[in-house]
């Protein structure tokens, strides 16, 4: 029976039934996981199996030419080997785990989450995999009583919740031999936004918006200040004249000083299905705030006031990534 | 760390590889012929060039040629794919097929297995301390690169060489159990390859002109002798092998009746006092034991047959130790009809002028040891030269030839033509192959008997005395049975000299030098390489292991190897404790040394502090107080300070004595 195999047997009992390492410890932003040696599973990897084959022929062939260097290399290839079972243990035990953080996606993107890994111990830790459930995964080496920060970036292909669920952080430092493993359930989570619809004009402002969408056309921006280049802006903002001066590139800024409040409407939007909807909605929360425009979203059952600024663009997200659940 | 994951081989890793595998076959290119030879190292440059140069690595079609070819280049060189040099030769070249299309890390592996398999086929041709410590220091570099290699943390060779050798430490002491204890099997559990035994060198059960003096360009050691009490002098040493009856002119064989099973061991009559012995013979793949003429008793390795010949019902394959009793002066019984005529037969038509001496020398003898003294005396006063490179004997009556043109030849000549005379003038002789004196080595006081000592003489039956050892060549050259021939001062064509002291001191202890390593040799062979079933059962005995129930002692085999691993699990994984910094250990022992003084520096006091308090107290301390405390500022808290500062700190403070 295969390791892999044997690992997903495992995996399917019922949670009782299971061996202690089985019952998964918990990690969280706040509750930091511990690789306990109890939880800790050692088993020979494929190349492992290999190689005993190996040392076994050797042994064969030391004792049918009955051949004393051949046992002394045999056997101390072989304590070696045991050795480095007890390597690869250590290399995985007592190692801290907790989450740092999860950033959110745009679906066909990558949920990125963000784990650290402490090692408390005298020794240097080496090429300790955390993988998720789906294979994805990240290597790393940690210094003595140091710690280093692992990001697992999860594929989201669908909006809503990205979970990391149960990863798997294993080990076969230092020859390949043997492959330690624990399971950690890190409870992470992170809004899988839509993906935003293809390029499209902000939508017309009707419903009692016709006075803001006049002041739109008539344009009337007026100099507000100077704010450093950000790559994007439009060279006509740029202030030429500072640059001449050697001051550096910086921008004119403008605000509307009537500040036309757009709304973004769910049944301004047009497509077959909700989630061609919601791209849309996405894509024009971006661009007005690209734009730096004030903006308010209108959903069936909920409305977010106009407002500006970052934490308005992750409100209106959060919205889209969670709509049509059942709250 | 958490960067891009670096999977193919470097210009770097390549190298190490590289040299590790090259440094793995290295002993094995002079086994190898010499197309696979130049191919194996062929392939390795190309490896390093293709790495360099980022050249394209062939497709699957000309690895499939390649391979194809290789097989058929050992088959055709070989005959065979499963033999110890073709099946060498062939692990040497598939490694290099696999480095052809190595890629990527994780083929690494692959080659590593074969590099280590690749290191113990070494033994099977040689066990040789130098060799062994060799293939160990390189299975510490492949340990290393297996660990280097494997790794996906880029961290430099070094710290990849210190844990392999942390590893290989701690492995030790289970490598020594396991070696001492593992159950030891006598003998193949199948059968071994053809060519296993290639190589080894010996005495052959027949003799030709040349066979015994192409032994004698051999230091090899043949057997070593340990005498349990004073050993015989040098003159009475002869190690009896192979007794040949049977003679074409040229060459002799040991007749047809050697295997006749149903001969009784005959009885000796001997004169003196026993002479008791051990011998331990190096593996020749033949049967024959060698034993101090005659011997007396039988071996648990082998019986003596009829010729006092001692033979093994199995080649000697390994190293063979045995105890045996023997008589330096002995009488025989009487001659066996089938003996008599055994010992008389002439080849017909050939060497006509030898058998028309030994008639001559019958008719004018007065008794039977006078015809044999004659012969002697012939080869005594007639200019004969005993020579390791004679002229080759190339008529059809070699004997003739030696004995009446050439007068120059090796011990097989001498003791050939003279039992052919002996056997002209009617007297029953035979031949007698083996060695002839040995070396002592006072080191451990035991006797090296080395192929060079292999020598041939002639036995001769005497009514009343039974078969008499007659050595020919002991007449032409006397020193030959004195001391033994050192052939490595020897020039091709001259005549032999022998072992003469040297007055030299260099000469003397570059010989010193060499006693003493063949007595570590010696210790090698017996306590590690001769390690087998019976020196395990005798070991486990002075252990204290009751070594005839199996049962019992396979637990406890397990119960110690368990404890051992269970001892070095703990060692491994039990957490070490925080190191104190040297420099505050150092200061801690300062301040120790001064509060035995009553001067106990305060909780919260900076060193700087201390050392004015202390100073106020105790002026006279002054000088050494303001530089330990310099040092100990200097080292704590400046970003810089080497080691030679940290030593002179931990001397100030030893030295420091309030």
């Amino acid at each position: 029976m295969g390791v892999t195999a044997l690992h997903s047997w495992l995996d399917k009992l019922p949670p009782r039934l299971r061996p202690r390492g089985i019952r998964y410890q918990a990690a969280s932003a706040k509750q930091t996981a511990t690789l306990r040696g109890k939880r800790i599973f050692i088993l020979p990897t494929k190349q492992g199996m290999v190689f005993f084959t190996v040392l076994l022929l050797m042994l064969l062939g030391a004792i049918n030419y009955s051949n004393s260097m051949a046992f002394v290399l045999t056997f101390w290839l072989g304590s070696v080997t045991l050795v480095s079972m007890l390597y690869t243990y250590r290399n995985l035990v007592n190692l801290d785990i907790k989450l740092s953080g999860a950033e959110p996606c745009f679906a066909g993107g990558h949920a990125a989450f963000h784990l650290i890994l402490t090692n408390h111990q005298l020794r240097q830790r080496f090429d300790i995999d955390a993988r998720n459930a789906t294979g994805i995964n990240a290597v790393a080496s940690i210094a003595r009583q140091d710690h280093t920060q692992i990001t697992l970036a999860v594929p989201a292909s669908q909006r809503g919740r990205s979970q990391l669920g149960r990863i798997t952080l294993s080990s076969c430092y230092p020859l390949g031999l043997f492959r330690a493993w624990a399971y950690v359930d890190v409870e992470a989570e992170t809004l899988v936004y839509p993906h935003p619809s293809d390029h499209s004009p902000l939508p017309p402002q009707g419903q009692g918006s016709g006075e803001r969408k006049q002041t739109h056309e008539e344009g009337s921006d007026d100099f507000h200040g100077f704010r450093a280049y950000h790559p994007g802006d439009s060279p006509r903002h740029i202030n030429w004249k500072a640059l001449a001066r050697e001051h550096g590139l910086v921008t004119k800024q403008f605000q509307r000083h009537q500040s036309p409040e757009l709304w973004f409407d769910w049944h301004d939007t047009r497509g077959a299905d909700i989630e061609t909807r919601l791209s849309q909605l996405c894509r024009w929360l971006l661009d007005a705030d690209n734009q730096q425009q004030r903006y308010g979203l209108r959903l069936p059952g909920e409305v977010l006031p106009p407002a500006q600024g970052k934490n308005q663009l992750e409100q209106c997200l959060a919205r889209l990534a969670l709509f049509g659940e059942s709250t | 760390m958490n960067g891009p994951v670096i999977t193919v081989l470097d210009q770097r890793a390549m190298t190490w590889l590289l040299a590790g595998l090259g440094l793995t076959i290295l002993p094995h290119l002079i086994n190898l012929p010499l197309w696979a030879a130049i191919l194996a190292v062929g392939i390795g440059m190309w490896r390093w060039l293709a790495t360099r140069r980022n050249w394209h690595l062939p497709n699957n079609t000309i690895k499939l040629l390649l391979t194809l070819g290789l097989l058929i280049a050992v088959f055709v060189n070989y005959g065979t794919l499963v033999g110890r040099e073709s099946g060498t030769a062939l692990l040497v070249l598939m490694m290099g097929l696999k480095l052809v299309e190595l890629r990527q890390r994780r083929d690494v592996l692959v080659l590593m297995f074969m590099a280590y398999f690749i290191l113990v086929t070494h033994f099977l041709y040689s066990q040789t301390i130098p060799l062994a410590a060799y293939v160990m220091l390189v299975a510490w570099l492949l340990i290393s690169l297996h660990m280097h290699l494997t790794s996906l943390d880029q961290r430099p060779m070094r710290h990849s060489l210190r844990s392999a050798a942390g590893l290989m430490l701690l492995g030790l002491p289970l490598m020594l159990a396991l070696f001492v204890l593992f159950p030891r099997a006598a003998g193949p559990i199948w059968g071994l390859p053809k060519d296993a035994y290639a190589g080894m060198t010996g005495l052959d059960d027949s003799m030709s002109p040349g066979a015994i003096s192409h032994l004698s360009q051999s230091d090899a050691v043949a057997f070593r002798v340990k005498f349990d009490g004073p050993a015989p002098p040098p003159a009475k040493r002869y190690w009896r092998g192979p007794v040949l009856w049977s003679t074409d002119g040229r060459n002799w064989n040991p007749g047809p009746q050697l295997r006749q099973p149903d001969w009784q061991t005959p009885e000796l009559a001997w004169h003196d006092n026993s002479i008791a012995y051990t011998v331990t013979l190096e593996p020749h793949n033949r049967n024959w034991l060698f034993v101090l003429d005659l011997p007396a008793t039988a071996s648990e390795h082998g019986r003596i047959g009829r010729e006092y010949q001692l033979t093994s019902s199995k080649k000697v394959r390994q190293r063979l130790k045995y105890h045996m009793v023997s008589y330096t002066d002995y009488l025989t019984g009487e001659l066996p009809e089938i003996e008599r005529r055994l010992g008389l037969q002439l080849p017909q038509d050939s060497n006509p002028r030898t058998f028309e001496l030994g008639q001559s020398l019958r008719q004018n003898a007065r008794s039977e040891i006078n015809i044999v003294e004659q012969a002697l005396a012939m080869f005594r006063e007639q200019p004969f030269v005993y020579s390791l490179s004679p002229p080759l004997l190339t008529s059809n009556d070699p004997s003739d030839q030696f004995l009446f043109e050439s007068r120059t030849g090796f011990c097989e000549h001498y003791a050939s033509s003279f039992t052919m005379l002996m056997r002209a003038a009617g007297i029953p002789a035979r031949v007698v192959t083996g060695y002839q004196g040995g070396e002592l080595n006072p080191v451990d006081d035991y006797y090296i008997v080395r192929q060079r000592d292999a020598h041939a003489w002639a036995e001769v039956w005497l009514a009343g005395q039974g078969w008499v050892r007659i050595d020919p060549t002991a007449a032409v050259a006397p020193e030959r049975v004195e001391r033994s021939i050192n052939t490595s001062l020897l020039g091709a064509g001259e005549a032999v000299r022998f072992n003469v002291p040297h007055s030299e001191l260099l000469a003397k202890a570059w010989q010193q030098l060499q006693l003493n390593l063949d007595a570590i040799n010696n210790r090698w062979n017996q306590w590690v390489l001769g390690y087998g079933p019976k020196q395990q059962a005798e070991f486990l005995h002075n252990l204290g292991l009751d070594i005839t129930d199996w049962r019992s002692l396979a637990w406890k085999f397990l119960l110690i190897i368990g404890g051992l691993f269970a001892l070095i699990t703990a060692f491994v994984l039990i957490p070490r404790q925080k190191q104190i910094d040297p420099v505050l250990k150092s200061y801690q022992r300062f301040c120790r040394k001064l509060a035995r003084r009553g001067l106990l520096r305060g909780e919260n006091e900076t060193a700087t502090d201390f050392a004015k308090r202390v100073k106020a107290n105790r002026p006279e301390l002054s000088e050494q107080v303001d530089r330990i405390t310099a040092l100990y500022s200097h080292l704590r808290y400046a970003n810089k300070s080497s080691d030679k500062q940290l030593l002179q700190f931990k001397q100030r403070v030893i030295e420091f004595n309030p």
